[in-house]
Order: structure tokens, then sequence, then C-alpha cells
């Protein structure tokens, strides 16, 4: 069973800072008097970014929308129960999304390397003229599958941060952990990618 | 000065977790290691190789969800939160129907008037369902029957071990 507690002195660091404004505290409360606009509000805001960290970490179109429907379900289903001040919703919402995703994992394994996302895999021919476009895509193809291959911690630190651009510190308070843990996972993952990104960093710098 | 705070090893550390583009550093450490690497000209082949990496993630597209996902997420908003989202009998998305659903689709796939029925044949049905459940091999639970086991209390019933935003401590 995951739990959401926090064991003493594993999340200093969101003790020491100074707690930030929750843009979405006001959202959470509307939607738990049964405010559609805000559903919709909470809807635009968050859900292609949801999808997206569903598509690095499960690798495929049809699951990442399925796991954003699930995440929303969520959201519904506790709104009613969201004590502003106690979390940033944005935090909690980025953690459901990574446990999630690690259910969706555990229930399918892992996603090996040659196994790559039919809707990258699939790509229809663009047409003539159209090399780059090609070389592009199958380099993202490459890239995509080298990040599905890692460990599923590794994958979600790498995702969160170097993707989709959150901070060290709250990567930490999303995946439960500590910074020092998060720099960890993130020293890994990214040494791994080299190891399996070797031909393609040689293609970027130009062969030299 | 700052960079006498921060060890070549740890702006080496630095590099090989955040890359090699400074605004994704640690803010509190970002002026000294800069400051660290300007003056010693060493960590120039491990930035590079950092910076490669740093192109190929940054190259990666950001993947589109299909122009359908919005309106699903709407559709479900407003059976949940209009309808009251501290109701836990309605089925969650992407659930397949329970048996009586199926059967109520088969039967009244081209009928309007399905709920109508639906609620006409639920005492009989429930009847027959009590008989049959006692005479044949048990079937997985649907949700009226886990509903009614377990109540409203919806982390009882399901197989998810999410969290509940309340239980979070982080941010005290």
């Amino acid at each position: 069973m995951r739990s959401l507690d926090v064991e003493p002195g594993e999340n200093e660091s969101s003790v020491v800072r100074s707690q930030p404004v929750d843009c979405d505290a006001a959202l959470v409360l509307a939607v738990a008097g049964g405010d559609m606009t805000a559903a919709g509000e909470l809807i635009a805001r968050h859900s292609d970014r949801i999808f997206a960290i569903g598509f690095r970490m499960l690798g495929d179109q049809s699951l990442a929308e399925d796991l954003t429907q699930e995440v929303f379900f969520k959201v519904w289903e506790n709104a009613g129960k969201w004590q502003p001040g106690r979390a940033l919703f944005s935090t909690w919402l980025h953690r459901v999304t990574i446990n999630l995703c690690y259910d969706h994992l555990r229930r399918r394994r892992e996603v090996r390397l040659e196994d790559l996302p039919g809707s990258l895999q699939d790509r229809p021919d663009p047409g003539p003229g159209a090399d780059e476009i090609l070389a592009e895509k199958a380099m993202s193809t490459r890239v995509t599958a080298a990040i599905l291959s890692l460990p599923e911690r590794q994958r979600a630190a790498i995702t969160l941060c170097h993707i989709e651009g959150f901070t060290n510190i709250e990567t930490a308070d999303i995946l439960e952990t500590t910074v020092e843990a998060v720099e960890s996972l993130l020293t890994r993952g990214r040494r791994k990618l080299r190891e399996l990104l070797q031909d393609e960093q040689h293609e970027l710098s130009g062969g030299k | 000065m700052a960079e006498e705070r921060i060890s070549n090893q740890r702006v080496e550390a630095i590099i090989a977790a955040y890359g090699a583009d400074p605004e994704r550093w640690p803010e509190a450490e970002r002026a000294g290691a800069l400051a660290r690497l300007e003056r010693s000209g060493e960590r120039r082949d491990q930035l590079q190789g950092e910076a490669e990496l740093d192109a190929l993630l940054g190259g990666l597209g950001r993947p589109q969800p299909s122009n359908m996902l919005k309106a699903k997420l709407l559709e479900d908003a407003s059976v949940a939160v209009v309808q009251g989202a501290s109701h836990k009998s309605r089925v969650a998305p992407s659930a397949s129907p329970g048996w009586l659903g199926r059967f109520a689709d088969m039967v009244f796939e081209t009928v309007s008037l399905k709920p109508l029925a639906l609620g006409g044949l639920m005492v009989p049905v429930l009847a027959l369902g009590i008989w049959l459940g006692a005479s044949l091999t048990s079937e997985p639970l649907g949700d009226e029957d886990l509903l009614a086991a377990f109540g409203e209390d919806y982390e009882l019933w399901t197989d998810s071990d999410l969290p509940d935003p309340s239980d979070i401590t982080g941010e005290t």
C-alpha cells in the first residue's frame, strides 16, 4: 500500500522553504461544490501535462489517455476532502499521476527497448522531400525508447525534471523522496541514457 | 567567494545530475559552480557531453492527446462533479459495465428507454440474480456487488492504493 505519509526526515526540503501560493486551491474547492466551470479550468490547466507524463512513462498514447482520465477521476472523487494549505494541489496531482503510472507498469512489466510504442513506430510516410522530418522522428523515437528502458523511478525523475521542467525540490516532493535521492536518480538515469544514445549524440555533434 | 564553498567534485556531480544548462542547477549552488567553472576551465568535455544529451531530451516534441480526451474528461467531470463527488456508486472511467449494464445494453441497444426499462427490470432481475448466485459458480464482483458489500467507502473496494490528498503532510 503506497502512502503519502512522509517519513521523519525524508522531506526536509519542503519544510524549510516558504509555502508557495496554490493557484488551484480555489478551483478544487469550487469543484467540491459542484462547479463545472472550475472543473473545466482544472482540466485546461493540467490535462496536457498529465497526459505528457503518462506518455513518457508508459510509452503508449491510449494508455496515457486512460491514465489521464483515471487521474482526473481521482480529482473529482477527492475534491471534497481537499484541505488547502496542507499541500500544493499540483504536487498531489502529479504524485497521483506517477503512482498510477507505477501501477500500470507493475501490471504490464518493463517495456523492452525493442518494444517501441506503436504510435511512434508506425509513422506514416509524410511524402517526398521529408528526409529531415523522418530523421527527426527517428531520433525522437530512439530517445523515447531509451527513456522507456530506464528503471521506472529514474524514468520518472528524468521525465519530471528534464522534460517537464519541474525543479529538483518539486520532483522530490512528487516522488516522495529527498532532493539527494532525486539527484542520484537523475545521475544514474542520465548515465544510462548517454550509454544508450552514444550514436545519437555523435550524430547530433556532427560526428566530431 | 562563492566558488570557494563548492568543490570541483560537487560541480562534477551537479553537471552529471542536472546537465549542462545552469538554469537547471540547484539555485543555491549555481553561482558558485559557475564561478568555479569559469575560473578553472575544467569540465569542458563533461559539459559538452551533457549538453548533447540535453539537446536530445529537449528535442523531444510534446506528445499530444487526441482531440477527444478533453471532451471525455469534461464528460467524466459532469457525471462526478454535478451528481456529487462524494457518491461512490458511479462507475470509474474506462471501467467495464457490470453484468446488469451489459444485459441492458444487449436488450435495449436500439431503444431509447433504457433507463426506465432498466429500473423496471431491476427487481425481478435482482431476485433472479440472487437465486442464480446461490446456485452457480461465482463470477468476479461488479461495482454493484462491491457497493452492497462495502458501502460507499470507495477506498475499500477499489484495487488502487492511491493517496488521499488529506494525508499529505509535506507542505506544512
